[in-house]
């Protein structure tokens, strides 16, 4: 296990493009959280300032997954698991491996992006009322992002071992993360079918986790809905882990 | 002792869809030598190399190297180097980090990777991404790559391709004295004459099946049989003349004739009592490339005049 961990992540750091991609995580969320949160009239007052002050997510996501589908799918166009797996021939390893090294490279993006984020957000959104930051729901809110971004690059690990193809599989992740929620933007739908569509939608269900407003207008408590995310992972996961098996390399 | 390095295929069978790939093959690759496993184009040869290399799984029949199969084995590269696909190397990569993570998997020090390098002649491009390659260095990466582990058993699926032929005299020498050293060495082709001077032994594999496990001296010896060949610039008398006393003849390039059936020292009287003048008397020596096309008649997958029915 050890030599396979050492090995996918040299493999992930000798591609420049994955360094790149990593960085751009962190750049992305702060400037991005920055913007937004300069854009909003101080006068008004923010619903959830640490939610605002979170939000460059939405975009910083992109770069989470774009790392994780690139090291599932670079082993088959052209054909790098041959020598993955004839370097391991158990493949629940070369899995284990994936994943681990995975997580640890966006957890490396994602502590520096969220924090960044919320200073940058705290400090834009001046004049408003702000939570301390020792407060609990705060520091919940900071530590859900973080996971959030580890879990949907957990899902994408998952489709992208299924789908086995860059593009298909990024199409898939975008369309399971943004669908649901353009469609609730787009489409006319009772309170009923928005909160139903909220509470299973793998990224509205998931960023609940930044809400500190008890106020706030989410259908779900903030755990209870990065739990759904994690559902969606493990259930991706497993998916893509019993077709690594099953199927011919 | 040395470790127990064949490789045993028995019964492997394996099919995708209507198409059966593998059907019920059998053979030992022997240690000490250069075995060529040769067969055209969809003949089964990939398909039966990732099956020893645990890569795809056989419907039946099993594989083993050293007595075990392949996903058993403990750091595998250093027991087994496999070349299969030489474009399967990360397109922004450099060569020595794609050697780098392959040697992390099993273990194996980083020396090992200059080291091979330096023995496939890719150390000035070491720091170059891949994807700026020829076919012939990525062909020679692969072979790096094999190498890795300093294993006992190779196996190269046409590592011929794409090389100049600096790189063909090259890896002929090379793979000889891996043999030499005691290795088990498998190389596979779908031309015959790519292995000329380089296998001691084949197998012969067409639709799957095993269609000739031999040495390649036996096997041109047979395809040889007892016949002559001679120059002559009258051939139709001379053709007449032999064929009048029994002898097969056939005239197979401008002004040569091939004669089987009669001893040399009869044609030659027959032909000088004729007052034929002929030159170039000599035994026949059948090419590996003549050897092949004749076990494999009948077992090509793609022959010209299919092909030719499919455009028409």
């Amino acid at each position: 296990m050890t030599g396979a961990l050492h090995g996918e992540w040299t493999k992930l750091r000798t591609v420049p493009a994955n360094l790149w991609t990593l960085l751009a995580l962190p750049a992305v969320m702060t400037a991005l959280t920055a913007l937004i949160a300069a854009g909003t009239n101080p006068q008004e007052v923010s619903p959830d300032p640490t939610a605002l002050a979170l939000s460059g997510v939405y975009f910083a996501q992109l770069a989470a997954v774009a790392v994780a589908v690139a090291v599932v799918t670079s082993e088959y166009h052209p054909r790098l698991i041959l020598l993955t797996l004839s370097a391991s021939p158990r493949r629940t390893t070369v899995f284990t491996a994936k994943a681990l090294t995975v997580t640890a490279a966006v957890l490396l993006a994602a502590l520096p992006g969220v924090l960044g984020a919320l200073l940058a957000g705290r400090s834009a959104q001046h004049g408003t009322h702000q939570l301390p930051l020792s407060d609990g729901s705060l520091q919940r809110a900071v530590l859900g992002t973080v996971l959030y971004l580890l879990l949907v690059a957990l899902l994408s690990v998952g489709i992208a071992l299924a789908v086995r193809h860059t593009a298909a599989a990024t199409g898939t992740v975008l369309a399971l993360l943004y669908g649901p929620y353009l469609a609730t933007q787009l489409l006319n739908m009772s309170t009923h079918t928005l909160h139903l569509v909220q509470k299973f939608s793998p990224m509205t269900a998931g960023l609940a986790v930044q809400t500190t407003t008890g106020a706030g207008t989410a259908p779900l408590a903030p755990w209870t809905g990065l739990a759904v995310l994690a559902a969606y992972a493990a259930g991706a996961l497993a998916v893509g882990w019993t077709l690594l098996q099953r199927r011919d390399a | 002792m040395p470790p127990d390095t064949a490789i045993e295929v028995s019964a492997l069978r394996k099919h995708y869809g209507p198409t059966t790939a593998v059907d019920g093959l059998t053979f030992t690759v022997a240690p000490g030598k250069v075995t060529g496993f040769v067969g055209p184009n969809g003949a089964g040869k990939s398909t039966t190399l990732r099956m020893i290399l645990g890569l795809d799984a056989p419907d039946s029949g099993k594989a083993l190297i050293g007595g075990r199969p392949y996903a058993t084995l403990r750091d595998p590269l250093t027991v087994v180097g496999a070349l299969l696909d030489a474009e399967a190397v990360h397109p922004g990569r450099r060569a020595v980090d794609h050697l780098l993570w392959m040697a992390h998997y099993n273990g194996i020090p980083r020396r090992r990777v200059t080291e091979v390098l330096e023995q496939v002649g890719l150390t000035s491009v070491a720091k170059k991404r891949a994807g700026g390659f020829s076919l012939g260095m990525r062909q020679r990466l692969g072979i790096a790559a094999a190498l890795l582990g300093d294993p006992q058993v190779l196996i190269l699926d046409e590592p011929v391709n794409g090389l100049d032929p600096e790189g063909i005299q090259w890896i002929r020498g090379f793979l000889k004295s891996l043999a030499a050293e005691g290795r088990t060495v498998l190389i596979s082709s779908h031309l015959m004459g790519e292995l000329q001077d380089t296998a001691e032994h084949l197998l012969v594999i067409g639709r799957g099946r095993l269609l000739a496990d031999t040495d390649v001296g036996e096997l041109l010896a047979t395809t040889s049989g007892n016949r002559i060949t001679l120059r002559t610039a009258r051939l139709p008398e001379a053709m007449t003349v032999l064929a009048r006393e029994g002898a097969t003849v056939s005239a197979n390039a401008p002004g040569t004739l091939t004669v089987a059936g009669l001893p040399g020292e009869r044609v030659v009287s027959l032909l000088t009592e004729a007052g034929i003048p002929f030159s170039e008397i000599s035994a026949h020596r059948a090419s590996l490339e003549e050897a092949y096309l004749e076990l494999t008649r009948g077992a090509t997958e793609f022959t010209a005049d299919t092909a030719a029915l499919e455009t028409s």
